[in-house]
């Protein structure tokens, strides 16, 4: 608590300073004076970016990208348990990191994209769809390396309170810190977070001139939200995704539907085995009776009798 | 759940995922063999109640969340914008509306049944037409503040620093968009000689039906001619158009050396008159001492070219290949012995 009051403070006078009237030395200064130190980054955010154990390679990619995109983060070896996930708000305090991503793999197929608040919270999960990395030829934009982005987002994340709070988690997380040291000087990309679908694309533009031409850089993800927690990796439940299905019951279905298609075809089979008669049709003998042809068409002894009556 | 401690109903909280995933799993082959282990016995159960899971949406909750881990800072430590998407601009628009015919034109051809708003090639590129246009109204309401600001906006191009993407992936990247260019172009020079072909056949079978007209005309012509029904041969001149057109306009030089070739060779060869015995010879062929201008000479050495390849038998059996042939056996043979 106590660090956030600082922190708020600092925000303050750093509000003051912002605006930063052009500098003019003293003429004359005392030598015992002290040097007053010039402090520009004050929002001093760092975030953690690392993930579980048994990651895709893309997915590995989708991770080092942001890592490249984000001069303010930390990155950490892979972490092993997968069960304690309040061990990684003392991984991040020991990093000295006040915001974290966190990348949680299952199956080794399934992604899960954790981004938390360290101190205090909120946290959020989301599962990670459709990655693009920064990697593919397709995307054929660039920018510095560490640049400070502007942050593009829907008029959707106002419409709600989790999406709101959503909003904020992502602007502090995802942010370059203004006067950050390692960061440039030129605002030359944009992340744009939009809402379709109730869930967030993520796409990353190179700007290439003033009037607002773009050209995509890559990465590109779709976050689908699933919970919103109180506490960092834990605590009550603000709000959960009603719309949400896990991947493996998507999976599960899928491999029922496609089973039904084997056992219906198996079903059909033993039925029409069931159904089959088993010597061959036989009519009715006294069908045979009335069987007649015209006079005109009988052949030989047929002639004798096939005849017709004279009236 | 008031009862349990704390940090378990948190643990509770996130990975009851994993435990709906479990209940699913619980499927009636499971329960048989619970069954046949004695673990199940009959009349003891019944089928659980379905549980409705219930949503959470605590707003107080998530609104007093917000203003709690919410931070005042000025707008240039965020650079963050919740903007509407810019309108669509004409160009951007025409490329939507193009992006659609041209995707609808190739399906319909395939499918009869496709429909645009189905399609989702093109819903695709309209979706990130939409992103792309809230990025650009972003990037254009930033700029705007930044140099209020007077801050730096756009990248220079001659500012060297480190980029995300290594000069050896934009090699790469530019390559494969030179290659795509090539592509295109290439295809659409295809298709052009494609129409031109098409266009070019239709006129060339044109041209052969007008000459095959033509000549049929010219030998009905003829032939009325021949029968006596026409005086005039005024249509042999017309005639003459048709290979004038073809092969264009002879110059008055050539006519005029055609007509020196022609009386050279009517003085020569005669004109009229009979055509019989004139290859024959007379009295006055004989007497002439010139050499007939065919006749050949003899030519030295090539009867004997070769001459000793199959040995001396070989010569001899050529007899008539003359005696050059043999002399240069000999000279080859003087030459094999110099040697030894």
């Amino acid at each position: 608590m106590g660090k956030r009051k600082r922190e708020r403070a600092e925000a303050k006078k750093a509000e003051e300073v912002n605006p930063l009237p052009p500098v003019v030395p003293p003429l004359v200064r005392d030598s015992e004076e002290p040097v007053k130190k010039k402090r520009k980054w004050t929002n001093k955010q760092r975030v953690l970016v690392f993930a579980s154990r048994g990651m895709s390679f893309r997915n590995r990619h989708l991770m080092e990208d942001l890592r490249t995109l984000m001069p303010h983060s930390k990155s950490e070896s892979k972490k092993e348990n997968k069960d304690n996930l309040r061990v990684i708000n003392e991984i991040a305090d020991m990093k000295n990191c006040n915001k974290c991503i966190y990348f949680e793999n299952r199956k080794k197929k399934d992604l899960y994209m954790w981004v938390a608040n360290v101190k205090g919270g909120p946290s959020i999960k989301f599962h990670v769809l459709n990655a693009h990395t920064m990697k593919e030829l397709k995307m054929t934009g660039n920018c510095l390396k560490a640049s400070r982005p502007l942050l593009s987002f829907d008029t959707a994340f106002d419409s709600h309170p989790h999406w709101a709070l959503m909003k904020e988690l992502l602007v502090q997380t995802f942010s370059t810190p203004n006067q950050l040291p390692k960061s440039q000087p030129f605002h030359d990309h944009v992340f744009c977070f939009s809402i379709l679908d109730n869930k967030i694309w993520f796409r990353n533009y190179e700007v290439l001139d003033t009037d607002g031409k773009l050209s995509e850089i890559g990465p590109r993800f779709v976050l689908n939200p699933i919970k919103v927690f109180d506490g960092s990796f834990g605590g009550e439940t603000l709000w959960d995704n009603p719309q949400f299905v896990t991947p493996n019951t998507i999976r599960s279905l899928k491999k029922k539907q496609e089973s039904f298609k084997y056992t219906d075809k198996v079903r059909q089979k033993e039925e029409f085995k069931k159904r089959k008669p088993k010597e061959p049709f036989r009519g009715d003998p006294t069908n045979d009776i009335f069987q007649t042809k015209a006079p005109e068409e009988a052949v030989n002894e047929e002639k004798q009798i096939f005849i017709r009556k004279k009236v | 759940m008031v009862a349990i401690a704390d940090s378990d109903s948190e643990e509770m909280e996130f990975s009851d995922i994993d435990e709906m995933e479990e209940a699913e799993e619980d499927s009636d082959e499971e329960l048989q063999r619970k069954f046949e282990r004695g673990e199940l016995k009959p009349g003891l159960y019944r089928e659980a109640e379905k549980v409705v899971k219930e949503h959470k949406n605590n707003v107080s909750g998530l609104k007093s969340k917000l203003e709690q881990f919410r931070l005042e800072l000025p707008w240039i430590e965020r650079l963050d914008f919740t903007l509407e998407a810019a309108p669509i601009a004409p160009e951007l628009n025409a490329e939507i509306i193009e992006h659609g015919q041209t995707r609808e034109k190739r399906m319909r051809s395939q499918n009869k049944y496709f429909t645009l708003e189905d399609d989702p090639v093109h819903n695709d590129f309209v979706r990130e037409m939409s992103f792309y246009r809230q990025a650009q109204s972003t990037v254009l309401e930033g700029y705007k503040k930044l140099e209020e600001l007077n801050l730096p906006t756009v990248r220079p191009s001659d500012y060297f620093a480190e980029m995300a993407k290594s000069d050896e992936h934009m090699q790469k990247v530019r390559k494969r968009l030179m290659q795509k260019q090539v592509g295109q172009q290439i295809s659409e020079r295809v298709k052009k000689i494609r129409e031109i072909k098409k266009y070019g056949k239709k006129v060339q079978i044109e041209v052969e039906q007008q000459k095959h007209k033509e000549k049929r005309e010219m030998l009905e012509k003829i032939k009325k001619f021949r029968k006596g029904k026409t005086d005039s041969i005024d249509f042999l001149e017309g005639g003459r158009s048709l290979r004038d057109g073809a092969g264009g306009n002879r110059s008055k030089k050539d006519l005029k050396k055609a007509a020196f070739k022609r009386t050279f060779k009517d003085k020569k060869y005669g004109f009229g008159g009979k055509k019989r015995n004139i290859k024959r010879n007379n009295i006055k062929d004989t007497k002439d001492e010139r050499p007939l201008p065919n006749m050949r000479k003899p030519r030295g050495g090539k009867g004997g070219r070769g001459g000793n390849k199959k040995g001396p038998m070989g010569a001899n059996v050529r007899g008539k290949g003359g005696k050059r042939g043999g002399t240069r056996g000999m000279v080859n043979k003087n030459k094999g012995r110099s040697r030894k």
